[in-house]
């Protein structure tokens, strides 16, 4: 397979990787963007799909008008998208391979920019692999971009600010919320407001959304945590608790709903396997609970000429993710000499700015909003950890009981964290059940190694040649 | 807002279309497990299938119990159906095409 060649490559086109990207095309980089969906923008300017008309953009909502604005400015550049198409590996120097359907693709940037993007936190409840319980961004995504409604009667559980947008919007689209359980009691926003204050726009949409929610009359429970949910064939019953200030469950406060559906929403983890995949070191931040790559104040990680950007390195939201990308844009085009030192540096001067703004509003959020240890030990002994192998808390702890000390042990004895998401599920929770077991932090036990493929492709793509006729996984042999 | 489902015999399904600030491709069918299930040009079949109330949509291998949809933006792999008798894929990823043949794994 040949090899294409651009001075940048862009991984995910949300908010930061095309912001990258335009800088990078207007400073007159050749650049590709690759996505994994049919049409750029990443989830929070998920587009409607390409079949679909708008009638009524004013329902779409505010981010449907800020995803066109960013798209027409994408419209005059030259950038070539590399959409439906899956980054699983890299086995030289900046050469990512690239699965698009059965085709195989090999792409070199003299940059590579990571903009890969967060998924929601997987939250190990009992019930939580019911048909029924999906994640605030899940439901989102199909509200979104789909135009469903996921459930007639809902429970909402999760924390901070995902989770209050998402509520807002299934009500206001007509679903019965029957309850949000938010972890965090209104009063740990209290001593953040003059953080809050500076960043008005963004408290005042907080506020808007909140405001929808009361005139819907959802009922807002604060702090609770949700404790599990129940059903035959998908969720019919959710129970939640008085959550503690470590999140834990008070004893003798449940309260069950009846429901059809339950949305998690707390918080998101960061989509580093690309990163680690490509050497970047990373470190542990505690308060988020999440790896992230280090990175150098153009957001460049240790690997040179691989940046890392937006929620995919730190979730702080679609504004920071921009300026971060406009930043690492900026930062290649200079490398690459189209740009000069003092050139880069004054474009790159605003974003600053806004960044160092933005910083007081984002500490606040992870401070009031950070994950408490009561979330990973809401598990009993036969709750599933790793939802592809099907390995319960049960099946992990007597593997550590027999001697398992890392993730990759328990991976190689039990198979958590060997199935088709790659240990993205599960690999949080394991890693603090050995935490917890062994009375030893996070950032010292690591996480499964990376290797490739980091995602399922198949086989054709990987040998260039047409898929053969295969037989299902799941047909019954004839 | 609740609408009658022509799928489910009159009982309002749990997913539901939302009609007004869209209007979605040209209606389609797909093949659901030999069943016909309407659809529309656009639709991811995570989407469709769901709106014809089939929210299970496979069964796991070693314990039997139900999976749908969790993540809704691929990463997952829990909503993965076979299309034409041959692929797997993630219906929250994956298009829904006139015709297409999907099987499910939920029996």
């Amino acid at each position: 397979m040949t090899i294409e060649r651009w001075d940048l490559v862009v991984v995910g086109a949300g908010p930061a990787g095309l912001r990258a990207a335009i800088e990078g095309a207007r400073a007159g980089l050749s650049v590709a963007v690759i996505d994994e969906n049919a049409r750029p923008g990443g989830q929070i300017f998920r587009q409607i799909p390409e079949a679909f008309g708008v009638v009524d953009p004013g329902r779409l909502g505010s981010e449907f008008a800020r995803g066109q604005a960013l798209f027409a400015e994408l419209q005059p550049l030259p950038i070539r998208f590399v959409l439906n198409a899956t980054v699983w590996g890299t086995f030289e120097d900046r050469v990512l391979e690239v699965a698009q359907g059965d085709r195989g693709l090999r792409i070199r940037g003299e940059a590579v920019v990571l903009a890969t993007g967060a998924y929601d936190r997987p939250v190990p409840v009992p019930g939580w692999t019911l048909p029924g319980v999906l994640t605030a961004g899940g439901a989102q995504t199909l509200l979104k971009s789909q135009r469903i409604l996921p459930g007639r009667r809902i429970l909402m559980a999760g924390t901070g600010p995902l989770q209050l947008v998402v509520a807002s919007q299934l009500a206001k689209a007509g679903a019965e919320i029957v309850a949000v359980a938010e972890a965090v009691p209104a009063r740990a926003l209290v001593r953040h407001t003059i953080s809050l204050l500076r960043v008005w726009g963004i408290t005042r949409d907080g506020l808007a959304y909140r405001w929808t929610l009361v005139r819907k009359r959802v009922p807002w429970i604060a702090p609770a945590i949700l404790v599990r949910v129940e059903g035959r064939e998908g969720a019919e019953r959710a129970t939640i608790a008085r959550a503690d200030a470590e999140w834990r469950a008070v004893p003798g406060t449940e309260r069950t709903f009846e429901v059809d559906t339950v949305c998690l929403g707390y918080g998101l983890v960061p989509s580093i396997e690309l990163a680690r995949l490509l050497g970047c070191r990373l470190w542990f931040d505690a308060l988020a609970d999440v790896w992230v790559p280090e990175r150098d104040d153009a957001f460049e990680t240790t690997v040179p000429g691989v940046f890392a950007v937006g929620d995919g390195a730190g979730v702080a939201g679609a504004v920071v993710a921009a300026e971060e990308g406009r930043i690492a844009g900026l930062a290649v085009a200079r490398a690459l000499g189209r740009l000069t030192p003092v050139e880069a540096a004054l474009r790159m001067a605003p974003a600053r700015r806004r960044l160092i703004r933005l910083a007081a509003f984002r500490a606040a959020m992870d401070a009031a909003y950070r994950i408490r240890p009561g979330l990973q030990e809401l598990a009993t002994a036969d709750t599933i950890i790793c939802r592809c192998e099907e390995r319960t808390r049960a099946d992990l702890e007597s593997a550590i009981a027999d001697g398992a000390r890392r993730p990759d042990h328990l991976k190689a004895w039990t198979r958590a964290g060997m199935g088709p998401c790659g240990g993205r599920m599960c690999g949080l929770s394991v890693a603090h059940l050995l935490a917890r077991q062994l009375g030893t932090d996070m950032a010292r036990l690591g996480w499964y190694r990376a290797r490739p493929p980091i995602k399922p492709v198949p086989i054709a793509a990987l040998t260039g040649g047409p898929a053969t006729r295969t037989t299902p996984a799941n047909a019954a042999p004839r | 807002m609740a609408r009658v489902h022509p799928e489910t015999g009159g009982q309002p399904a749990v997913t539901t279309r939302l009609e007004g600030a869209v209007r979605r491709g040209r209606p389609v069918t797909i093949l659901v497990d030999g069943e016909p299930v309407g659809a529309f040009e656009g639709e991811s079949l995570a989407a469709a299938l769901l709106a014809a109330d089939r929210r299970v949509l496979r069964r796991t291998p070693r314990t039997g119990e139900p999976r749908g949809v969790f993540c809704g933006m691929g990463v997952c792999f829990d909503c993965v159906v076979t299309v034409r008798e041959s692929s797997v894929v993630r219906s929250c990823m994956a298009l829904v095409e006139d015709g297409l043949v999907v099987t499910t794994g939920r029996s």
